[in-house]
């Protein structure tokens, strides 16, 4: 019992998930499903941010689950980031669908089902919980991108996103049976013990490395795994495209963080020279390189979002290249980061969907022109979300670069450089953004454009205050967050 | 109204200022894991620049009520200006290098949100952009240099960096801090190369303009170097840096206001000088600098924002800016006309004046160490035209007779538009009468720059004859005013040597380089993308296996081949009618060929399956391989019948490489990977030994399923027939909706 009360976060959304289906396909009335698993995902983002606050590294539990699910500190820190953006998802949903009549309840559960898969693949402390958790979180995506099945886009993003990421997660398997070839084992301990005590051959265990390592980054959308990206965020709708880029996104990067630093924390697989930090380091370079100068010539906001998620990808990793030197100050960081890229990238997209209105979206940059005039408050979201994502105080994203960059620059040596080029590439970052701020407040659109004209709708109004609410607090105050992400990082290394 | 608010402050500040003795200081923790805490040090310097935050403020916030009138807009306008206010005031009153970085940036927004107020231009629109570019791309840079300042010193205190600087002076760190601490000041204080955006930026409504882009905000560049003079003060670049950089933009935008006719204009590049001038005495050693620089400060803000309000009151008359259509105002404006001849007399540094101290201050910080004393000489052209462009201001349009161009039906600005220009250029021309009461303000304020500050005695006849050259010259520039316009607007700079095109055509390329990117990697064709997934890993493989050759050779030798017997060879023929259909697959055409030779794929999985020693799982591949070719070319032969087939693009050589590569690479692994075994056979052995005596079956795969884990398979089968239901509905809901149609 007390397991489950430990892992309530999950349990209430499987079980929750589940009711709500049987009471969609039973009951005789239309069910109102985007309140019901908004209230769900909330429900879940308190127990987690709960139990954060109260008894956030619970003990006397059974081997049995903690064997397969880490229950710790960092488990609920990353519960409470992924119920935030699924939150934030799931609130613009149920305006975006009703507003565009495209409702379907589906959208929802497979919302939430991918969200229960995210969090297993967050907590997953065995290599086959792992691939469970990924794949439940991944197959829910796909279907949630093609749901739009008169929509050739749609479906073109679909089916790219469903081939390379079955690609990817045979890749990932692969790496994974080879980490079981070499020591025999598949739950992170005791592929750690192995290698620890030498028991491993090290030729496999850097291969196993390498495959891992790469189905990863397909997920996080790094370069050069990154090319599903900009077309799947695309062709998804809006409010599914956010989901898509955080919660996908910080759930495998919470992953990667346990298997990096429980499988391979090994001191000589982590030789800031010789080991992954390099290949960490190569793949953060080309993210925040390719990302940042993808984004620069689109017009589609969604693809600026999703070469900008690539770039974020990259600062992220810049983190995970500096773990080596600084291992709890990075990972806090890191999972800081979470926070406010889901914060301020949630934020963007639930104003994207408030633009737009009776099956017109807001979607390119000239849409946007001149609406910081017309609707001045319900532009200064969007402006709060695009300078959060360029990181300029007082806004969630100034902290979280500052900290990342802070580990990196106390790693010394490439990683101070690699500091260097995330500064630098922000500067770049800048053009992109603020061209999204200038629209919004200083431009006029040209004569006879197509104005956007915002939607009415209570629930993404919701998702906007709680988003700009929890971007400007954790730039303001950003004190108990970071307390909070030290005290989960260092569960990471108990 | 809301001018209550900055005049109680000034007036809080003015009293902090009468009894200061020691700085105050106010912290509370903000971010503890990084030492970072909101720290505010109120010295005399921060003081000081409170009192004119506030002051001007004041004046502004009057002004701005009756420039705006019943502007729908003005709201909007008045609450970033108080936003700016707040900005200013935190960030020299901030002793933390973040929190002054925060209050910097906010500044920079509100800056731009001010700028953008009159969108209906193109030109505003377009100036806001720039500056916001400019500004905050110098904000990034000015963090980078924070950072590096606060790693050298272990803090991010000002107080403490400045202790701590002799510790870290004359590394190479501190060197690269310090230019990018440079280049923040410059994009902000808009010194040359980034100049360009002060001008542009006049599009703003006039309060604005007093306000941000010539009393306060662009002083803030200013503010922090001579803040953190005392960190690089022994670094022999940062002197002759300044002095350069600052020199030249003095002399260069004194040229430019030549080229214009726009008064505002005019008045922006004359600060752009002026800050150009503040730069250069922060540079110059010795102690009078500081002192000079106080004194300009206040005398700058006490005659530069009138002369603004006169512009806005001149265009909010007449409604031109163009000096050309501008004459013998005085009549209708006479207030406004007394407001511009005493600023004017302070910005020409006439003797009486609150400019003329200042002035003559910075003559004698020029003067002292002989290798500046070319400063001094350039200087007089500068000074020269400044006292022009001040003659312009007051003199030109408001006496001079002119074609009578303007609309008779003019009349002079409202009440609240007259009294601020004239308080503050009046206050400028009293002090000016003495200026011994505000010296021990200037005193302390300096002491927080240079320690050793302290009021020189001022010559007054050598001063006075020294400014004779430069009154000759600005009576000729004022008076061949027109004919100078016109020979220097004709001459058109080579755009290289303009830096707002070096920042479009920077754009441009960006952009470029972008799409060049895009295009390459984002082409969105999957084909291409699964080719760079595919080949990374191949790179990846091939490193991993190069690094550890050493290893692989031993892997290799490790690999059992175990004895050779029929089942092996049977699993060899497996694996080459695997290997051989493989191939096949990868030059055949015809779908239906394919579909076939993937079957056969399958079958070879199965048959090595089998003759491992696992009849069971053969069974379950053969079945779904089978399966999986019908139902695949039933929907083949529907696709068929539709006629949207596409027939799949022949091999190509790269492709056919990098699938041999990425082959050769995996079995290479998993051949490595057979050769390590080291998993355990000890439930094999246990249900072997068990499932008759305990479960009384012979086949243990079954004892297996039913009965040692009989548990799992009721999930199993619950799963699976939850699953059928689910399909079930779902076909139920497409045949409603093709019945609905």
């Amino acid at each position: 019992m007390t397991a489950l009360f430990a892992l309530a976060p999950l349990v209430l959304l499987l079980v929750g998930g589940l009711l709500i289906m049987l009471v969609d396909a039973f009951a005789k009335e239309r069910v109102e499903v985007s309140a019901l698993v908004s209230t769900l995902l909330g429900a879940s983002f308190v127990v987690a941010a709960g139990s954060l606050l109260a008894d956030p590294n619970p003990s006397g539990l059974p081997a049995e689950i903690t064997r397969y699910l880490a229950v710790d500190a960092t488990g609920y820190f990353t519960d409470v980031v992924l119920t935030v953006a699924a939150l934030i998802a799931t609130l613009a949903a149920g305006s975006y669908l009703r507003e565009h009549e495209l409702e379907r309840p589906e959208i929802y559960l497979l919302l939430l089902l991918s969200t229960f898969g995210a969090m297993v693949l967050a907590r997953a402390a065995d290599l086959i919980v792992l691939f469970i958790g990924l794949e439940t979180m991944s197959l829910a995506v796909y279907g949630m991108i093609a749901m739009r099945r008169n929509n050739a886009r749609s479906i073109e993003a679909a089916t790219k996103y469903f081939l390379l990421g079955s690609f990817a997660a045979a890749i990932f398997l692969f790496g994974a049976a080879l980490l079981y070839g070499a020591t025999g084992g598949t739950s992170i301990a005791a592929i750690r013990d192995a290698i620890r005590g030498g028991h491993a051959e090290p030729a496999l265990v850097m291969l196993g490395l390498v495959f891992t390592l790469a189905g990863f980054a397909f997920k996080v959308a790094a370069a050069p795994f990154h090319g599903w990206a900009p077309d799947a965020y695309e062709g998804a709708m809006i409010p599914v495209t956010g989901f898509m880029s955080v919660v996908v996104k910080a759930a495998a990067f919470a992953s990667l963080l346990r298997v990096f630093t429980g499988v391979f924390g090994d001191p000589l697989l982590m030789h800031p020279t010789t080991g992954w930090p390099t290949l960490v380091a190569a793949l953060a370079l080309l993210s925040m390189l390719v990302g940042n100068l993808g984004a620069l010539g689109q017009k589609n906001i969604k693809r600026i979002l999703a070469f900008s998620g690539i770039a974020h990808a990259g600062y992220v990793l810049v983190g995970f290249a500096s773990l080596h030197a600084v291992p709890e100050d990075a990972t806090a960081a890191i999972l800081y980061y979470f926070l406010a890229y889901a914060g301020g990238t949630g934020l963007a997209l639930a104003s994207l969907v408030a633009f737009g209105s009776k099956g017109l979206e807001a979607v390119d940059v000239d849409d946007l022109v001149g609406l910081g005039k017309r609707h001045p408050l319900l532009a200064l979201p969007m402006a709060i979300a695009m300078l959060s994502l360029l990181g300029i105080p007082p806004t969630a994203g100034f902290f979280a670069k500052l900290f990342l960059f802070q580990a990196a620059a106390q790693a010394g040596g490439i990683f101070a450089w690699l500091a260097l080029a995330g500064v630098a590439l922000s500067v770049v970052s800048g053009f992109y953004y603020l061209r999204i701020v200038v629209a919004l407040y200083a431009s006029e659109p040209a004569e006879g454009a197509v104005v956007a004209r915002p939607m009415r709708s209570g629930y993404v109004l919701l998702a906007m205050v709680f988003g700009s609410a929890l971007v400007v607090k954790l730039g303001v105050m950003p004190g108990l967050y970071l307390d909070l992400a030290l005290e989960a990082g260092r569960g990471l290394f108990h | 109204m809301l001018a209550i608010a900055p005049f109680a402050l000034f007036v809080w500040a003015s009293r902090a200022f009468l009894r200061y003795e020691a700085p105050f200081e106010l912290r509370f923790p903000w971010v503890p894991w990084l030492g970072v805490e909101v720290g505010f040090h109120v010295d005399a310097l921060a003081l000081f620049f409170l009192l004119l935050i506030t002051g001007v403020g004041t004046c502004v916030f009057v002004y701005a009520a009756g420039y705006l009138g019943e502007d729908p807009k003005r709201r909007r306008l008045f609450s970033w200006l108080v936003v700016f206010m707040a900005a200013m005031i935190g960030a020299v009153a901030a002793d933390d290098l973040f929190v002054l970085y925060t209050f910097w940036e906010l500044t920079s927004l509100a800056s731009f949100m001010l700028v953008s107020y009159h969108h209906e231009s193109e030109t505003a629109r377009r100036s806001a952009r720039q500056a916001m570019l400019v500004t905050f791309g110098g904000g990034f840079v000015l963090l980078l240099g924070f950072l590096v300042l606060a790693g050298l010193a272990g803090t991010s205190s000002i107080q403490g960096v400045i202790a701590a600087a002799p510790r870290f002076a004359g590394e190479p760190a501190a060197r690269f801090a310090m230019f990018c601490l440079f280049v923040g000041a410059f994009t902000k204080s808009a010194q040359i190369p980034f100049h360009f955006w002060l001008p542009d930026a006049m599009a703003a409504p006039t309060p604005v303009s007093a306000y941000l882009h010539s009393a306060t905000m662009v002083k803030l560049g200013v503010y922090l170097l001579a803040r953190i003079e005392h960190v690089f003060a022994d670094d022999w670049l940062f002197g002759p840096t300044l002095i350069v950089v600052g020199g030249t933009t003095s002399a260069w935008a004194m040229v430019k206001t030549l080229r214009e006719r726009d008064l505002k204009r005019i008045l922006a590049w004359a600060t752009v000088s002026a800050l150009g001038t503040m730069m250069m005495l922060i540079g110059l050693p010795g102690a009078e600098g500081a002192m000079a620089l106080v004194a300009f400060v206040l005398a700058h803000a006490l005659y530069k924002a009138p002369l603004f309000f006169v512009a806005g009151n001149v265009d909010h008359c007449t409604g031109t800016r163009d000096i050309g259509q501008l004459a013998a105002l005085a009549r209708v404006m006479p207030w406004t006309a007394a407001a511009a001849l005493a600023a004017a007399l302070s910005m020409g540094g006439f003797p009486l004046s609150f400019g003329h101290f200042a002035k003559e201050l910075i003559h004698i910080a020029k003067r002292d160490g002989d290798l500046y004393t070319i400063i001094g000489y350039g200087s007089i052209p500068v000074s020269a035209i400044t006292v022009a462009v001040a003659a312009i201001a007051a003199v030109r349009i408001f006496w001079h007779r002119g074609d009578g161009s303007i609309p008779s039906e003019m009349h002079e600005a409202p009440f609240s538009m007259r009294i601020p220009p004239l308080a503050l250029a009046s206050l400028g021309v009293l002090l000016g009468l003495s200026p011994h009461v505000v010296d021990p303000m200037l005193q302390a304020a300096a002491k927080c720059i240079t320690p050793d500050a302290h009021l020189v005695e001022i010559d007054e006849t050598r001063e006075l004859l020294g400014l004779v050259p430069v009154y000759a010259l600005g009576v000729i520039v004022f008076a061949s005013w027109d004919r100078l316009h016109e020979v220097v607007a004709k001459v058109k700079l080579p755009s290289f040597l303009l830096a707002k095109t070096h920042l479009e055509k920077s754009q441009e390329t960006a952009v470029h380089l972008a799409s060049i990117v895009t295009r390459t990697i984002q082409h969105g064709r999957l084909r291409g993308y699964a080719a760079l997934l595919f080949s990374t890993m191949l790179a990846a493989l091939a490193l991993t296996l190069a690094a550890t050759l050493e290893d692989g050779r031993t892997l290799v030798a490790h690999a059992r081949l175990g004895e050779i017997d029929g089942a092996r060879i049977a699993v060899l023929g497996a694996c080459v009618l695997l290997v051989v259909s493989a191939i096949a697959m990868t030059v055949l055409r015809d779908t239906f060929v394919l579909l076939l030779v993937s079957g056969l794929m399958g079958l070879g999985v199965a048959l090595s399956f089998l003759f491992a020693g696992a009849p069971d799982l053969a069974l379950t591949q053969f079945i779904v391989e089978v399966a999986l070719v019908v139902v695949i070319a039933s929907v083949l032969l529907r696709v068929r019948r539709l006629g949207i087939e596409h027939p799949p693009t022949p091999a190509s050589p790269s492709r056919l490489a990098l699938s041999l590569g990425l082959g050769a690479a995996v079995a290479l692994a998993i051949v490595a990977a057979s050769g390590t075994g080291t998993a355990s056979t000890a439930l094999a052995e246990y249900f072997g030994a068990h499932s008759l005596p305990d479960a009384h079956g012979r086949n243990v795969v079954n004892v297996l399923l039913v009965d040692f884990r009989a548990l799992d398979t009721l999930g199993e089968i619950t799963v699976l027939s939850l699953a059928f239901f689910a399909t079930a509905r779902v076909f139920a809901a497409f045949r409603r909706e093709e019945a609905g149609r």
